[in-house]
C-alpha cells in the first residue's frame, strides 16, 4: 500500500503545477482534487509520526530493559517492552505487505467520492483512521516507557493495562469485575445494587461529538446557507437535463410525428409488447381489444388510425378522453415502438372486444380520412403541446388539464 | 443465581438493606404481601394479545403476496387487518407487558403493595376492554386515519381514563413506599407515565360529528406534525423507555448482578426524554414540512445514539462477569438479543434520519425492517424473558422446559433475521428500481414491476414471521405446563421499616447531586414534564403561529360534500396503509407522480393522509390521470387494470350506500374547525353532493358502466379525481408556480 500512497502523492505532486496553471488562466485539462491532496497529506504525515514514534518507542524500550536488567526485574518487565514492540512496530510492516494485494482493478470502480475513485476513497479514509489509532496507541506506550523509566509510580501500570485487565474494561473505563466492590454505592433496591463506574469515554466525547455535529449542521443548513431541498432538487433536473441533452446529441435523429416510421424488427415489437402490457394493457386489455379505453384492432379511431396520429395520441395524450399523454414515462423511441405494436394489432379481432368507436380508417388510403381524423382530435392543439414539452413535470401534469376536466369538475365544487 | 430454589431465597421475605442497621432501636417492621395476582393477569393478556397481534401482523403479511387472502371482505382487506396489528402488538402485546412488569417490580422497589387492589383491577379490564374495543372498531372501518392513534374519540377518552387509573395506583404506591429512593426503573416508569399522557391528549384532540367518528383538530402538515411528534414518542415512551424500566429491574435480577454504572443511569435517562421528543419530525423529510423542522428531527436524532446507547451500555455490562450465566439461562439469552436488538435499531434510528439515508429508505420496506428489529427483538425479547423469569417464581415451581425455552429463544431469533433480511433487500430495491432512469430520460421501471419483484422478499419476511410465531406459541405451551406444575403465590409477603422510621442514612462527604431528587417523587414528576414539554412547544408554536410555514395557494378548496364522503371512506379502508399523499422533490417522483406536494395544498386534509409507505404508488395528484371507469374497474377487481397489482378488490364499496344522513354534521364540525364553507352550507350540502353523483353516474354511463349514484364508489371516485388538481388549476389560471 506504500507504493500505492507514492503513487496517490506522485499523481498530486505532478498535478500540484497543473493546478497552479489553471488557477493562473491556463487550460486547466486536468483538474487538480484538492480532497485527495489533503487526505494523501494526511495520510503521509501519520506515516511519518507512526515510523518516528515506532523508533522513540524502539529506543525507549532498549532504554527500559536496560535499566531494568541492572535493577534485576522479573521477566514481565523484559517481555512486555519486546511485545509492545512487536505490535506497534508491526504496521510499518504491514502497510508495505499490503500494496501487493491492492489489485490494480480495486482503482477502477466507476462511482467516485468526491472526485477520487470510491475504493481508493475508502482505502485512504480507513488508513487515516488506521494510522490515527496507532498513533494514539504508541503515544500510549511511549508515555508509560517514559513514565517507567523515570521510576514514576503509575495508578495503572500500561502493561498490566493491556495484558491483565480485560481489553473491553480498558475500552469503557471501568472498574474490573474483580475490585468492583471498590464502586459498590450503598444503594440497595430489592436486592439489586449499582456500580460507580464512570462513564465510557468513548460514549461521552461521542455524545458530545454528535452535538457539535448538529450545530454545525443547523449552522450549515440554516444560517449560512446551505441548500434546502427546492435547491436541491433544481440541481438535480438541471444536471439530469443536461446529461439527457447530451445522449440526444449523441444518439442522432430524434423521432417525432411527423419522421416516426413503422418498426418491423421483430425483437423491438416484442420489447413493445413489454411496454404494452405494462402501460395500455391496463385500459385497452392486454389483447388491445378495448376495456375501458377504445378497441385498437377495429378499424375505427377516435383521434385517428395511421402510425403518426397513434404515435401523436400516445405522446400528447387526450385528457378529457382519460388518454394520459406518455411524453415524460415513455421515450420517444419506445412509444414509436409501441405506436408499431399496436398497427400489428390490426384485424386480430380478439376475443370480447369492445364495438368500434370513432371514424373509419383505411390503411394508404386518400388523405381525406386522414384529415378527417386529424379534425376529431381538437384536444391536440399546439399549445397544448407546447407547454406540455416544456412541462418537466409527469406526464398527467397537462397545463391545460383545467380545461380538460372543465367536464369532470363536480358541478358542486365550491367557490 | 436464577434457579427457582435459589429464587425462593430472594423471595423470602426480607428488609430493606439501608434500614437493617436501625431495626432493633426503631420498633417492628410493617408485614405486608405484594400483589402477585394482578401481575399473573398481565401476564397472561400478554401472551394472549401477543399470539393475536402477530396472528393479525403475519395475515397481514401474506396478504401482500397472496391478495386473495383479504377474501373479498371488508374486515379482512390489508387496509384494516394491518391497524389491528400494530395496535395489538404495540398496545396489547407491549402495554399488557408494561403493566406486568411494572405491577411486579413498582411493589418489590417500593417495598409496597400496590396502592389499591380495586384500582389494578380497573385498570386490567378497563385496559382488556380498551383492546377488544379497539380491534372490534377497527374492522368496523372506525378510524381517525392516524397511524398508530387510529382509535376513535369514545376509545381515546377510555385509554385517558384508564391512563389516569394507572398513573394514580402507580403514584399511591410511590408515595406510601418503605424505600427511600426511588430506583432507575421508576425514573423511567414515571417519565413514561407523563409523556404518554400528555402525547395521547395532544394527539387525540378531535372534534366529534358522530358517535363513533371524528375529525382531527389539526390539519395538513400540522397534523402531519403533530401526529409524527406523537408517533415517533409512542416509540420512544411506549416501546423504549417503560422497556428500559424493566431491563433495569429485571435484568440484573436475573443476572444477579449490580448495574454496571448509576452516573450512566443519571445521564443517558434525562437526555434521553429531553432529546427523544425532538426527533419526530425525521419521519417527514423531504415533505412537504418547513426545512427547520426537518432539520430539529435530524439532528436530535443523531444527538439520540449516545443516550440510547447508555441504556444498552448499561445493560450488557451489567452483564459483566456473567456471561457464563448467559451461556445457561434462557432468560438471560432473551434479555442479551433484546438489548442488542435494541442498540441497533437505535443506531440504525438516527441513521434513516439523515435526509440522504432517508431518501432511500422512507416510504420502503426499509423502514418496516427497522421497526421490527426493535418490536420482535426489543420489545419482544424482553417481553419472552421477563415472562420465563416471572412465571415459575410466581407459581413457586420451575421452568417446565428449558430445553424448549432454548428451542424458542433459536426459532425467534431466526425468525427475526428472516423477517427483517428479505425486507432490508426489498426495500432498497424498491427505491433502485423506482429512482433509475434510462439514458432518454424517462422512468426505467413501471410502479408494478417492483412490486412484482418485490413479492417473493415478501413471502420470506412471511415465514420469518410464522417462525418467530411458532416460538411465541412454544412459549404459551411451556408457560402452561409451569403453571400446572405449581401453586400461585398470590400474596406474596414482605417486611420493612416505613419511611418515617427509616433514618436517613446521610453519607459523609459527596452524595451524588441526583440522590435529592430521587427522594421526591413528585418533583420527579413535574421535571419530566418539564423536560419532555420542551421539545414539543418548541416545534409546534412557530408550525402553529407562523404563517410561512404553510405558504397560501388561493386554488386550494374545500372538498365538496361528495368528495368529503370519499375522504371518509378512504380513511375508513386505511388506504393510507399502502398509498402515500405526499410527492417528495426528487426528479423520480416527480417524473412519476407530479409536481411536488407543498403545504398550502393539505390545509383542509383533517386527518393528514400523506402516509409512511408506498406498496402501492402515490396518489398526491391522482386527479384526472385516469377516466372514472378505471377506477370503477379497479376498484372493483384492481387486477383487472393494474395486471400484477397486489391490491386487494373493494366489492362492498359497489353494495354500500352513501350515509347522506350524516353529510350536515360532518360539514357543522368541518366549519367549526375553521374550513370556510359558507353559512347555512351544512342544509346545501346533500344536493350538492347528490347533483355531482349524477355527473360521475352520467360519466361512467358513457363508458356502459351503470351503478346507482348513491353507492359509496361514486363518493370514492370524487374523491380520487379531485386530489391534487387544485394546484394545476391555479397554474392554468396563470398563477405564479409555487416556490
Amino acid at each position: 500500500m506504500r507504493s500505492a500512497f507514492y503513487r496517490s502523492l506522485s499523481v498530486a505532486l505532478l498535478l500540484a503545477p497543473v493546478g497552479a496553471f489553471a488557477q493562473s488562466g491556463g487550460p486547466a485539462e486536468v483538474p487538480i482534487n484538492l480532497t485527495l491532496v489533503f487526505m494523501v497529506s494526511i495520510a503521509m504525515v501519520l506515516v511519518f509520526g507512526n515510523m518516528v514514534l515506532a523508533n522513540v518507542i524502539r529506543q525507549l524500550a532498549d532504554a527500559v530493559r536496560e535499566k531494568n536488567r541492572k535493577q534485576k526485574a522479573g521477566v514481565a518487565a523484559k517481555v512486555i517492552p519486546a511485545l509492545l514492540l512487536l505490535i506497534f512496530t508491526f504496521p510499518l510492516g504491514a502497510w508495505t505487505q499490503d500494496a501487493a494485494a491492492a489489485a490494480p482493478s480495486f482503482w477502477t470502480d466507476p462511482a467516485p467520492i468526491n472526485g477520487i475513485p470510491r475504493v481508493q476513497f475508502l482505502f485512504l479514509l480507513g488508513l487515516i483512521l488506521l494510522g490515527v489509532g496507532v498513533l494514539l496507541a504508541q503515544a500510549m506506550v511511549v508515555r508509560s516507557l517514559i513514565r517507567e523509566m523515570r521510576d514514576i509510580p503509575v495508578k495503572m501500570p500500561p502493561a498490566h493495562l493491556l495484558f491483565k485487565k480485560n481489553i473491553l474494561d480498558v475500552f469503557n473505563k471501568s472498574v474490573s469485575v474483580e475490585k468492583e466492590e471498590t464502586i459498590m454505592l450503598d444503594h440497595d433496591y430489592d436486592g439489586i445494587r449499582e456500580l460507580d463506574n464512570d462513564l465510557p469515554p468513548w460514549w461521552k466525547y461521542g455524545f458530545i461529538l454528535t452535538i457539535i455535529t448538529s450545530v454545525l449542521y443547523l449552522g450549515y443548513y440554516h444560517v449560512w446557507g446551505g441548500p434546502n431541498q427546492i435547491d436541491e432538487y433544481n440541481v438535480a433536473v438541471e444536471k439530469a437535463e443536461e446529461a439527457k441533452a447530451a445522449y440526444l446529441a449523441k444518439s442522432g435523429e430524434q423521432i417525432d410525428e411527423n419522421t416516426v416510421t413503422m418498426i418491423i424488427d421483430k425483437g423491438q415489437l416484442a420489447d413493445a409488447q413489454v411496454l404494452f402490457n405494462n402501460s395500455c394493457a391496463a385500459c385497452h386489455g392486454a389483447n388491445g381489444g378495448g376495456t375501458v379505453g377504445p378497441n385498437l384492432t377495429d378499424d375505427y379511431w377516435i383521434h385517428g388510425g395511421s402510425l403518426k396520429d397513434v404515435f401523436k395520441t400516445i405522446k400528447y395524450g387526450v385528457k378529457d378522453k382519460g388518454m394520459p399523454a406518455w411524453d415524460g414515462n415513455l421515450s420517444a423511441k419506445q412509444i414509436a415502438m409501441v405506436s408499431s405494436y399496436i398497427k400489428t394489432l390490426h384485424g386480430t379481432n380478439p376475443p370480447g372486444g369492445k364495438a368500434p368507436q370513432g371514424d373509419l380508417f383505411v390503411e394508404g388510403g386518400d388523405g381525406a380520412l386522414d384529415s378527417l381524423s386529424n379534425q376529431t382530435a381538437p384536444t391536440l392543439t399546439p399549445t397544448g403541446t407546447t407547454e406540455n414539452k416544456n412541462n418537466p413535470v409527469g406526464p398527467y401534469d397537462n397545463a391545460n388539464s383545467k380545461e380538460g376536466l372543465g367536464e369532470g369538475t363536480p358541478p358542486g365544487k365550491l367557490k | 443465581m436464577n434457579t427457582p430454589q435459589e429464587s425462593s431465597g430472594t423471595n423470602q421475605p426480607r428488609s430493606g438493606a439501608a434500614a437493617v442497621p436501625l431495626q432493633s432501636s426503631v420498633g417492628p417492621m410493617d408485614q405486608f404481601a405484594y400483589d402477585n395476582k394482578i401481575v399473573v393477569w398481565f401476564a397472561y393478556a400478554t401472551a394472549f394479545w401477543g399470539i393475536i397481534g402477530m396472528l393479525a401482523g403475519l395475515l397481514a403479511a401474506l396478504q401482500l403476496t397472496f391478495p386473495s387472502l383479504s377474501f373479498n371482505a371488508a374486515a379482512t382487506t390489508f387496509g384494516r387487518v394491518r391497524p389491528v396489528h400494530t395496535n395489538a402488538v404495540i398496545f396489547a402485546f407491549v402495554g399488557n407487558g408494561i403493566f406486568m412488569g411494572v405491577y411486579y417490580s413498582l411493589q418489590r422497589l417500593c417495598k409496597a403493595r400496590m396502592w389499591s387492589d380495586k384500582l389494578s383491577k380497573i385498570h386490567f379490564w378497563g385496559w382488556q376492554l380498551i383492546i377488544v374495543a379497539a380491534a372490534v372498531t377497527l374492522l368496523a372501518g372506525y378510524t381517525t386515519g392516524k397511524e398508530y392513534a387510529e382509535l376513535e374519540w369514545p376509545i381515546d377518552i377510555l385509554i385517558t381514563v384508564i391512563w389516569v387509573v394507572f398513573g394514580w395506583n402507580m403514584f399511591g404506591t410511590i408515595l406510601k413506599r418503605r424505600e427511600r429512593h426511588l430506583y432507575v426503573a421508576i425514573w423511567f416508569y414515571i417519565g413514561t407515565w407523563v409523556t404518554v399522557a400528555m402525547l395521547h391528549i395532544v394527539n387525540s384532540m378531535e372534534l366529534p360529528f358522530s358517535m363513533l367518528k371524528s375529525y382531527s383538530a389539526y390539519a395538513g402538515m400540522q397534523d402531519a406534525l403533530v401526529q409524527w411528534w406523537y408517533g415517533h414518542n409512542a416509540v420512544a415512551f411506549f416501546l423504549t423507555t417503560p422497556y428500559l424500566g424493566l431491563m433495569y429491574y429485571f435484568l440484573p435480577k436475573a443476572a444477579n448482578r449490580p448495574v454496571y454504572s448509576y452516573r450512566l443511569s443519571v445521564i443517558h435517562f434525562w437526555s434521553l426524554i429531553f432529546l427523544y421528543i425532538w426527533a419526530g419530525p425525521h419521519h417527514l423529510l423531504y415533505n412537504a414540512l418547513p426545512g427547520w423542522a426537518q432539520s430539529l428531527g435530524t439532528v436530535f436524532s443523531v444527538m439520540l445514539i449516545a443516550p440510547s446507547w447508555g441504556g444498552m451500555l448499561n445493560g450488557l455490562l451489567t452483564l459483566r462477569g456473567a456471561w457464563d450465566k448467559v451461556r445457561e439461562e434462557p432468560v438471560l439469552k432473551f434479555m442479551v438479543v433484546a438489548v442488542t436488538a435494541y442498540g441497533m435499531s437505535t443506531f440504525e434510528g438516527p441513521m434513516l434520519s439523515l435526509k440522504t439515508v432517508n431518501a432511500i429508505s422512507h416510504f420502503t420496506d426499509w423502514t418496516i425492517a427497522h421497526v421490527h428489529v426493535g418490536a420482535l427483538g426489543w420489545n419482544g425479547f424482553l417481553n419472552f424473558g421477563v415472562l420465563y423469569w416471572l412465571i415459575p417464581r410466581i407459581f413457586r415451581t420451575e421452568l417446565y422446559s428449558r430445553k424448549m425455552a432454548n428451542a424458542h429463544f433459536w426459532i425467534g431469533t431466526l425468525g427475526i433475521v428472516f423477517y427483517t433480511v428479505p425486507l432490508y433487500i426489498a426495500g432498497l430495491m424498491q427505491w433502485s428500481m423506482l429512482s433509475q432512469f434510462t439514458p432518454e430520460g424517462t422512468l426505467k421501471y413501471q410502479f408494478l414491476e417492483a412490486v412484482q419483484a418485490m413479492r417473493p422478499y415478501y413471502m420470506l419476511r412471511s415465514i420469518g414471521g410464522l417462525l418467530y410465531l411458532i416460538g411465541a406459541f412454544l412459549m404459551c405451551y411451556n408457560l402452561f405446563k409451569t403453571i400446572r406444575m405449581g401453586k400461585a403465590l398470590d400474596n406474596e409477603p414482605a417486611q420493612a421499616l416505613p419511611l418515617e422510621r427509616q433514618q436517613l442514612v446521610e453519607k459523609h462527604g459527596k452524595e451524588h447531586w441526583h440522590r435529592w431528587i430521587e427522594r421526591r417523587p413528585i418533583q420527579m414528576l413535574l421535571w419530566s414534564f418539564v423536560v419532555v414539554a420542551i421539545g414539543g412547544i418548541i416545534e409546534f408554536v412557530p408550525a402553529f403561529m407562523v404563517k410561512e410555514n404553510v405558504p397560501t395557494i388561493s386554488s386550494v378548496k374545500p372538498y365538496t360534500p361528495l368528495e368529503l364522503e370519499g375522504r371518509d371512506i378512504y380513511v375508513r379502508e386505511g388506504c393510507y396503509t399502502c398509498h402515500s399523499q405526499q410527492i417528495r422533490p426528487f426528479r423520480d417522483e416527480v417524473a412519476r407522480y407530479g409536481e411536488f406536494s407543498k403545504a398550502g395544498e393539505s390545509i383542509y386534509d383533517r386527518p393528514f393522509q400523506w402516509g409512511s409507505k408506498r406498496t402501492g404508488p402515490d396518489l398526491a395528484r391522482e386527479g384526472g390521470k385516469y377516466p372514472d371507469s378505471w377506477h370503477f374497474n379497479h376498484m372493483y377487481e384492481p387486477t383487472s387494470m393494474s395486471n400484477g397489482s397486489i391490491m386487494p378488490p373493494y366489492p362492498w364499496l359497489f353494495r354500500r350506500t352513501i350515509d347522506a344522513g350524516q353529510m350536515p354534521a360532518k360539514i357543522r364540525a368541518m366549519q367549526t374547525l375553521g374550513v370556510p364553507y359558507p353559512e347555512g352550507y351544512d342544509q346545501q350540502a346533500v344536493k350538492d353532493m347528490a347533483e355531482q353523483a349524477a355527473g360521475i353516474q352520467k360519466r361512467l354511463a358513457a363508458d356502459k358502466i351503470n351503478i346507482k349514484s348513491d353507492k359509496e364508489i361514486v363518493a370514492l371516485i370524487a374523491y380520487l379525481q379531485r386530489l391534487g388538481t387544485d394546484i394545476k388549476a391555479e397554474q392554468a389560471a396563470g398563477g405564479a408556480p409555487m416556490p
